[in-house]
């Protein structure tokens, strides 16, 4: 498995969340809830599935609220392997 | 030379195997179908002619030695055999459901075992997703496979699982690190003393259906039985489900097709104050409006089943309009043929043995089961919100004609790669052709009546996008049925333009369209007007059922 640092995740998640939603990764704030930023529980679970084949980074949790961040997620991974 | 559509051979070969129903001598006859239902059992004859005449095959591929080219195909099949009885397709539909997943995730090994149980045992299979205390909800799965050497210990209980007792094989949807995964195995092979099936639990409709449950408590499963990658469970389920919720419209078409022909030989007989029922404007106008619900729904069940391979990123949200719209549109040719049978309709004996209120009773499941009629609009209301919110549109549109084009059959399945989405269709490219702010209604080459339709519908839209962006799409379900509304609309149009060359004369004319489109505009429940149109479709509606034919634009002849 690929080691990441912090920044380099947080920015793989924003390009990431970007190209899901159409967007350019300078307009997705890390520090938004993934809800603000137009993510449903569907989404999420697709989301996911992009990420894990992209990047290999496993966000699939059962209790996903909405209020997390890219920024969180991504310090999560890092630090503990799972969001 | 342009040929015209016919249904596929396979469901002609097997309608006229199957024999007619209403012959006391068919394989499948209405007679022991309400006697197995009288007695709350399996029609167990009626399986086995399906068995031998090969159904079992059409639900492997072809390239792992089955039948199972397109789900097109698959369609018309299921329209078949539940124009019969809806046990048998809920008995062969939770067996599909299970095989779904293994066709598309599972190893070679997989694969070959489950091959091998249905080609050569005619195999029941059960998905086990649902629990007591789950419902709807699957994150809130309870039963868990805990990691242990060489496998896992499965502990827990499912609940409203379809062939409970008679199943040979189950995939499970289990709670695993660190999230919900797959699990295929047989029961045959688990130890016995850590596992049981529960008592069949008692149904409304389809009493002979085996609907049960089954336990387990730390029940040892090897380490291959995980289907793909762990943590992937909800992923494949809700793919799993875009598969089986668009044939589900073919099981609710099924039923309603014997609903309306029983209707339409009671009203030609049944005489009163002097000549018969039809001939009454009230009855004319439910049993027409039933024929127009068909084909209406007929045409939104087509153009899912045949993105399922060649439209397969729309079907997320396509596939949940299917399975709202074609079972509420079908069990209301059933309100109204029970409306036209009046008394009769409550009888266990009398036309056609009694079967219509098994019917009745059993079309009921097809708005419940595999995501009742409220997650479908709670679907389909999340994704329309996510498509408003998106600012690109899908790099890969949609071939309408092609989707539509019903002289080429839909491709065959490839199930390594499905290229099915959960919850972001990128759009409804068919609301968008004829509705959208670009459409242009004339371009249907319509009569005016039709055209005046179409701007109706138009300007619903129009209204539809600007309310997207106020309110809150997400959870105005009223949103969603609009959309619905739109999207059949869209079918019906996109169908009979791009096969009129190829239709049959009645349905080629097109006006069935129109009044289709009309009773769209008025949210699906106006009566039918205009004798010039009416007449020419009640002619075609008694020719199809004089020739012997299902109700559709696409003949296929019944058995006799």
């Amino acid at each position: 498995m690929i080691a990441w640092t912090l920044p380099e995740l947080t920015s793989s998640l924003r390009e990431a969340f970007a190209a899901f939603l159409g967007l350019q990764p300078g307009q997705i704030d890390p520090d938004r809830s993934i809800k603000e930023l137009g993510m449903d529980s569907l989404t999420a679970i697709e989301l996911a599935v992009n990420i894990e084949d992209r990047l290999g980074v496993s966000l699939f949790v059962d209790d996903f609220s909405g209020d997390e961040t890219i920024a969180g997620l991504a310090a999560a991974f890092v630090r503990d392997g799972a969001p | 030379m342009i040929v015209q559509v016919r249904a596929p051979s396979s469901a002609q070969e097997l309608e006229r195997v199957l024999g007619d129903p209403l012959s006391r001598e068919a394989p499948i006859s209405f007679s022991k179908l309400v006697a197995h239902d009288e007695r709350e059992e399996a029609p167990s004859e009626a399986f086995e002619a399906l068995r031998q005449w090969g159904v079992h095959a059409h639900l492997v591929p072809q390239a792992l030695g089955g039948r199972l080219t397109s789900f097109e195909e698959l369609l018309a099949l299921v329209r078949v055999v539940s124009r019969r009885d809806l046990v048998l397709t809920t008995g062969l539909g939770s067996t599909m459901l299970a095989a779904i997943p293994v066709w598309a995730w599972g190893e070679g090994d997989q694969r070959r075992q489950l091959a091998d149980m249905l080609l050569n045992a005619g195999a029941f299979g059960s998905f086990a997703a649902s629990e007591r205390e789950a419902g709807s909800d699957f994150q809130a799965t309870a039963t868990h496979a805990d990691a242990v050497a060489g496998g896992y210990l499965l502990s827990g209980e499912k609940w409203l699982i379809g062939n409970a007792s008679r199943s040979s094989f189950v995939v499970a949807l289990v709670r695993t690190q660190p999230s919900l995964s797959l699990l295929f195995f047989r029961p045959d092979r688990l130890a016995a003393s850590r596992w049981r099936r529960l008592p069949r639990i008692q149904t409304h409709g389809l009493r002979g259906h085996d609907m049960g449950g089954m336990v387990f408590e730390r029940c040892p499963l090897p380490a291959e039985a995980l289907l793909g990658r762990v943590g992937r469970g909800m992923e494949m389920t809700l793919t799993t489900l875009l598969y089986t919720r668009t044939m589900i419209g073919g099981m609710a078409l099924g039923a309603a097709d014997t609903a309306l022909r029983l209707a339409l030989r009671w009203a030609r007989d049944r005489r009163l104050y002097g000549e018969p029922i039809l001939a009454i404007p009230a009855v004319r106008a439910l049993l027409l409006g039933s024929f127009l619900d068909i084909l209406i729904a007929e045409c939104i069940a087509i153009v899912t089943a045949r993105a399922l391979t060649l439209a397969p990123r729309r079907t997320s949200l396509w596939a949940a309009v299917t399975k709202y719209l074609v079972p509420l549109l079908s069990e209301r040719v059933v309100q109204n043929v029970s409306v036209v049978l009046s008394a009769r309709s409550y009888l266990r004996e009398g036309i056609a043995d009694g079967i219509f209120q098994k019917i009745a009773r059993d079309i009921s499941i097809t708005s419940i089961f595999e995501g009742t009629q409220l997650v479908q609009l709670s679907l389909i209301a999340a994704q329309l919100g996510q498509s408003v919110r998106r600012m690109n549109r899908d790099d890969d549109p949609v071939d309408l004609d092609r989707l539509c084009d019903l002289g080429t059959p839909a491709p065959t399945w490839d199930y390594s790669r499905t290229a099915l989405r959960i919850g972001n269709p990128g759009g409804d490219e068919l609301v968008e052709r004829w509705f959208g702010p670009e459409s242009r209604p004339e371009d249907l080459g319509a009569d005016a009546r039709a055209t005046g339709a179409i701007r109706a519908l138009r300007d619903q839209a129009a209204a539809l996008r600007s309310a997207m962006t106020t309110s809150n799409a997400m959870t105005d379900h009223s949103l969603a049925r609009r959309h619905c509304i739109l999207h059949a609309a869209a079918c019906c149009i996109h169908l009979w333009r791009t096969n009129r060359d190829r239709l049959a004369k009645e349905p080629a004319e097109g006006e069935w369209l129109t009044l289709c489109l009309e009773r769209l505009v008025g949210g699906g429940e106006s009566a039918p007007c205009g004798a010039d149109l009416t007449g020419p479709v009640c002619d075609w509606m008694l020719g199809q059922l004089d020739r012997n034919e299902l109700f559709s634009i696409v003949p296929m002849e019944l058995a006799r």
